[in-house]
């Protein structure tokens, strides 16, 4: 099969409308009407962010084509994909990251609360505390592991004085499920803990700055089976709080953690759904082919 | 549909399918040889059918393991979890199927024995034409089945009114008999039970090629539509 996309439209099956409506479908209720080549519901009613006709090139190579998404409020959105489909790409687009790197240009529009993240007058240290991200490895830094929770709301003058941060540290560590493993120990370095915990650290990290949208780049793909199960029950719990974009090659991860799920292929968003939709009756050929393990 | 990049899961998928092809074939086969065990008066016959029903059982349970096995070790999702779900569905149905032949079967070896002579041909004549008609939709469903035919299939779900409509016609006859010759009252109540199995084969046809319609346009993981037994 090729794998070309070109009409993504002419790959849509024609389908009977389903009749049941299930939560998780409730959840992405439409927002207003977008004119998108995407199948299924790409808005959501009172979005977190929002992304509009999203381009970005490496030098000449066009790594993400008109992808327009909105990030719900309070839930979890996996991107899957196959390798170089451009999730990772899109997904470090929302806290800019992609700045870091020179031969990328990003155009078309990212709003935060509504406000352009891309605006010259944005503050991209104030936007990366709001938009948090947690990477593939754990990267704690090679400091204690109070210090590594305690760095960012004090370079953001979010804490006044010590018994203040000492609280935001217990907090941000309970949050993260990691408060009773570490709480002895708060001068180790965390950089001696085990990956599971030094994944949850970066969690606490990310955390302690109280941001809205949390950011995950295969967070789980350099753990063992246990620490994986627990940072997805963390995932799950942190979901009351935030908002939640999880980039993964696990499809069952996916299906697991995530209300809604993105279906990139080669820079296009192809399809975006409930979850249980996605995984049971996929509309488009190639999030079905993907999926059912057909090509990827 | 294009095969899976793990090729082996395609071999799995194919293979379950056959499986329940293979045992809709066998169960309609001890249908048959039920009602005709039973038109024969051949109690060995009939006997022959319920030991043969052991197969049946291991059919079922052995389609059901499989099931079990490739959703443990393949996580199938989309429209590999609905096939998968549609085998185990067909399943169910066919192991009724087999019941309903084993009930036939059992009532052919009480009927033998009930009386010193034989109920006239005459007194089968309904049972005989009932089974033709539901072995016949039957076979048709699981044809639909194998080739996933949905116009056929739906031909094969407005047919099953025509079997309800033989069984009322079957019961008045049964009642006229037994008005005529009173001493026939057991033999006719045998001979209801043994038309309403034959009914409930019908109804399992139906499902069958219910399932094809849902199979097709993949609606298979949702709640059935209303009206459908099993």
């Amino acid at each position: 099969m090729s794998t070309e996309l070109e009409t993504p439209h002419e790959l849509m099956r024609t389908r009977v409308p389903r009749t049941t409506v299930s939560a998780a479908a409730d959840e992405s209720k439409p927002g207003e009407v977008l004119e998108t080549k995407t199948v299924g519901q790409v808005t959501v009613a009172d979005p977190v962010m929002t992304a509009r006709k999203v381009n970005v090139h490496y030098g000449n190579k066009h790594a993400i084509k008109d992808v327009s998404i909105d990030i719900g409020r309070n839930s979890v959105i996996a991107f899957i994909g196959p390798s170089g489909c451009g999730k990772s790409t899109f997904l470090r687009c929302l806290n800019r990251m992609n700045d870091t790197i020179e031969s990328a240009k990003v155009t078309g529009e990212i709003t935060l609360d509504g406000g352009d993240i891309y605006d010259k007058r944005e503050d991209v240290v104030q936007l990366r505390a709001r938009v948090g991200m947690v990477f593939q490895k754990p990267n704690p830094f090679p400091k204690s592991i109070y210090e590594n929770i305690a760095y960012g709301p004090r370079i953001h003058g979010l804490v006044a004085n010590r018994p203040d941060l000492d609280e935001v540290v217990q907090t941000s560590l309970q949050k993260a499920g990691l408060w009773e493993e570490v709480k002895d120990r708060l001068d180790n370095p965390g950089t001696g803990l085990s990956g599971g915990q030094q994944q949850r650290l970066c969690i606490a990290r990310a955390i302690a700055v109280d941001p809205e949208v949390i950011l995950m780049d295969e967070p789980c793909s350099a753990l063992d089976p246990i620490a994986t199960a627990r940072i997805e029950d963390l995932i799950d719990e942190l979901r009351q709080n935030y908002a939640i974009v999880i980039v993964t090659h696990s499809m069952q991860q996916a299906a697991r953690v995530s209300q809604r799920t993105a279906y990139f292929h080669l820079g296009d968003l192809i399809e975006v759904g409930a979850t249980d939709m996605i995984f049971t009756n996929p509309r488009h050929k190639l999030t079905e082919d993907y999926i059912t393990g057909r090509f990827g | 549909m294009e095969g899976h990049i793990v090729r082996t899961f395609d071999g799995e998928i194919l293979n379950l399918r056959i499986r329940a092809l293979q045992m809709g074939g066998y169960a309609l086969d001890q249908v048959q040889r039920a009602v005709q065990a039973l038109s024969d008066g051949d109690a060995a016959a009939a006997a022959n059918v319920i030991a043969r029903h052991d197969l049946v059982v291991e059919y079922a349970r052995g389609i059901e393991e499989e099931t079990v096995a490739l959703i443990a070790r393949r996580q199938p999702v989309a429209s590999d979890l609905t096939t998968i779900l549609g085998v185990a569905r067909v399943a169910t149905d066919l192991e009724r199927v087999g019941n309903a032949a084993r009930k036939i079967a059992r009532i052919a070896i009480q009927l033998g024995a009930s009386t010193e002579d034989m109920p006239p041909q005459r007194f089968y004549h309904d049972v005989r034409r009932m089974a033709r008609l539901a072995t016949g939709m039957l076979r048709e469903a699981l044809d639909c089945y194998d080739r996933l035919d949905v116009a056929r299939s739906a031909e094969v779900i407005g047919r099953d009114a025509e079997v309800d409509t033989e069984l009322q016609l079957a019961l008045r006859e049964l009642l006229t008999f037994v008005m005529e010759d009173p001493r026939r009252i057991g033999d006719m109540i045998h001979t209801v039970f043994a038309l309403k199995a034959i009914e409930r084969v019908g109804d399992h046809a139906r499902n069958i090629a219910g399932l094809v319609a849902r199979l097709a346009s993949r609606e298979l993981l949702e709640a059935p539509p209303a009206g459908v037994t099993s």
